[in-house]
């Protein structure tokens, strides 16, 4: 098919969508790329000078949001995938709506944020002109099965052609320096007051040197197998980054790179990595220091780390956490401990996931629940129906009954949740993050 | 106290779904029994010795599992003595992989620990083959049924002493039988893994002793016999259990009826 029609079938089924009052940010790719078997519609796509994919485990929405901002604000029109849709059908769909019936594309910017998986797919033939590799984690195993897949699938993607910018912290992401011959710049983390050095209970990811196999050495970690390392037997190893955070400071929202102070939006260490990353992706496709930084510093509303609302009278912290993903569940926990006060943490599932029916729960001993053991925290309320397996595994975090409530009925939580102290926190994934909001809703409309 | 030496061999490499599980319970249940438990951490480097009462591998990559191949088979001779003098040795996931004949991938074939007579195939498009999904099975040694779960891309071909008898002599029975899953093979889906003297290797993963307590009873109660102390009967109503109870009661309630 010619690359016009499949604009002008792609544009009319948005509107047909949009009609129906769909949001219509997948189906129409699907109408092309399944039902009319249009794989290759991408490849006839005339891309401008600038095509800029994001990818990752984690962090890829928050580093387009911000490459977003900063683009626009250096007067670049941009085109991106705004809704979170980063499937290939996504892709199709806003590609195409935004190209005209040669299939040239109508923007000085495209801004992908891309699934890991679906790179392959969206870059058969043209390839972005720059990619960002923000992490590989272990997210998802009934899906991806482990990391090193996902990271393979990245790799199968690439073309020698694109400028890479890495997170060199990353063992795996920064293995691509020493077996690509793509142009790589890197950002990281310098060590700060929350490195540490020794791990304890759960081992990390990537032990072991990606090019020769020999363990490798860690001189400290920021979080899972995130850090400064190197190999003892070969030249693998960190090394220095062209992009590098020296200083974080959370109270006064601010990180240092390159002796530059930028402003950081929340208080925790993964905004460095989007700000840092934004930053240097900005400074590779040419736009001044000064632009940036006017564009990061004056962006100044504080986004929060998680949804707050009140319930019992109380401040209520909704921290998404990914069930699957103990770095998701590591970070909430980190949030959790460092808020001062006496606090009550609501956790657990009724499945754990909604994209697929497995329930696999090899997971929950991959997360350090074990950092709950802080005296700060009144009560750990568990909740859903895999709440007995969450409180085995509390139990050998060392979290004793007396601290530990299981909740059997949902419809009781309230109840349950009066007889604990301090600030709430929820760490749950977002199923129950809807129940959850329901009994806030629930609980206000009985006021009035 | 008596003194009970467990060897989590590859720790840092066979540790893909929260396996740490499995060493953690073994050891609570085991230190109520009264024995005095002492754990090692052993990989790449250290030596493996026959000294241990219980060794356990968990599930690694593909990467992580040819590592370990590599270092392991230094210790034919040992882990034949160990197996052969029923010592207790638990693998989980593909670590049951290492204890075959022969390892096929990518056209290559690697020589296993040539203890028990099967091949494994690891399919070539690791990441689109998997086989993956919820595991129910039955065992002769426990009435309870086994829950668990299967990530795997590979598969034992067929458990052949006619091929692998010159190697090893050894008759080996499944583990566990399949109710509703699948087997250590694509085709039969019949059975899932290798019972021998006390080796129980299962390609189920993660934390498979923590979520079937009951089995874990019968281990531990094994482990005392063997030990020579006298088993101390269990209240059986700890977490773990409610957990497994309510998993059969809201996934297998038919089946297991």
């Amino acid at each position: 098919m010619k690359i016009g029609n499949s604009v002008r079938i792609n544009k009319l089924v948005t509107k047909v969508c949009k009609l129906f009052g769909k949001n219509g940010s997948v189906y129409p790719g699907h109408v092309l790329y399944d039902f009319l078997k249009q794989e290759d519609v991408l490849d006839k796509v005339k891309y401008p000078k600038y095509v800029i994919a994001v990818t990752g485990s984690s962090g890829k929405g928050s580093t387009t949001d911000l490459i977003n901002h900063i683009l626009t604000d250096a007067g670049y029109d941009v085109c991106y995938n705004k809704s979170g849709s980063n499937g290939v059908l996504a892709a199709v769909t806003l590609i195409l709506n935004n190209c005209d019936n040669k299939g040239n594309f109508l923007h000085d910017v495209l801004l992908l944020e891309c699934d890991e998986r679906h790179l392959k797919l969206i870059f058969k033939k043209n390839k972005p002109t720059h990619m960002i590799i923000t992490n590989i984690t272990r997210d998802q195993p009934s899906r991806n099965g482990y990391p090193d897949l996902v990271f393979q699938d990245i790799v199968d993607s690439l073309g020698n052609e694109t400028k890479l910018l890495i997170n060199a912290d990353d063992p795996m992401v920064n293995s691509l320096k020493f077996t690509r011959k793509n142009e790589i710049v890197t950002y990281g983390i310098d060590k700060n007051d929350d490195s540490y050095t020794r791990f304890e209970n759960i081992y990390p990811d990537f032990a072991y040197c990606p090019i020769c196999n020999s363990k490798i050495k860690y001189n400290y970690y920021h979080y899972g197998h995130i850090g400064n390392y190197e190999c003892p037997k070969c030249d693998f190893k960190r090394g220095n980054v062209d992009y590098e955070v020296k200083e974080i400071n959370y109270d006064k929202h601010y990180i240092d790179v390159n002796g530059k102070d930028l402003y950081l939006n929340k208080d925790v260490i993964y905004a460095a990595y989007y700000t840092v990353a934004a930053y240097g992706l900005c400074r590779e496709i040419g736009i001044s220091e000064e632009v940036i930084i006017t564009a990061i510093n004056k962006d100044k509303r504080e986004s929060k780390r998680g949804k707050e609302l009140i319930l019992d009278g109380r401040k209520l912290t909704m921290l998404e956490s990914k069930n699957e993903n103990n770095l998701s569940y590591y970070q909430s926990m980190k949030y959790i401990t460092s808020r001062n006060g006496t606090k009550t943490v609501i956790l657990g599932f009724d499945n754990v996931s909604r994209r697929y029916k497995f329930n696999d729960l090899s997971w929950l001993w991959d997360v350090n629940f074990e950092m709950l053991n802080d005296k700060d925290i009144d009560k750990i309320i568990v909740i859903g129906r895999f709440r007995y397996d969450v409180a085995t595994r509390l139990e050998f975090a060392g979290i004793g009954n007396n601290k530990m409530v299981l909740v059997h009925d949902f419809h009781k939580l309230l109840d349950v949740i009066k007889d604990t102290k301090g600030d709430l926190y929820t760490m749950v994934c977002f199923d129950m993050t809807s129940n959850i909001l329901n009994l806030v809703e629930e609980e206000e409309n009985e006021k009035v | 106290m008596k003194k009970f030496k467990i060897a989590y061999l590859y720790y840092d490499l066979m540790n893909l779904y929260g396996e740490n599980g499995n060493i953690r319970y073994l050891e609570k249940e085991l230190k109520e029994q009264d024995l005095d438990v002492v754990i090692d951490y052993i990989t790449i480097g250290d030596k493996i010795d026959t000294s241990y009462d219980f060794y356990y591998i968990g599930c690694g990559t593909l990467n992580n599992q040819l590592i370990v191949l590599k270092d392991i088979t230094k210790y034919k001779k040992e882990f034949k003595d160990i197996i052969d003098s029923g010592k207790f040795v638990l693998v989980t996931g593909n670590a049951i992989e290492l204890f075959g004949c022969e390892i096929f991938n990518e056209a290559k074939t690697y020589k296993g620990l040539e203890i028990f007579p099967y091949s494994v195939t690891i399919s070539d498009v690791e990441v689109d083959y998997r086989t993956v999904g919820e595991q129910y099975y039955k065992t002769e040694l426990v009435p309870h049924s086994i829950i668990g779960f299967v990530n795997k891309s590979s598969e034992i071909d067929s458990i052949n002493n006619n091929t692998y008898g010159s190697v090893t002599d050894r008759n080996i029975s499944p583990l566990f039988k399949v109710i509703d899953g699948f087997g250590y093979d694509y085709d039969n889906n019949k059975y899932d893994g290798v019972y021998y003297n006390n080796f129980y290797g299962t390609y189920l993963i993660g934390p498979l002793l923590v979520r079937n307590p009951y089995f874990t009873d019968y281990l531990i109660e094994r482990i005392c016999k063997k030990m020579g102390t006298k088993y101390k009967k269990n209240k059986r109503d700890g977490y773990e259990y409610l957990a497994y109870n309510e998993y059969l009661k809201n996934f297998y309630e038919k089946l297991n009826n």
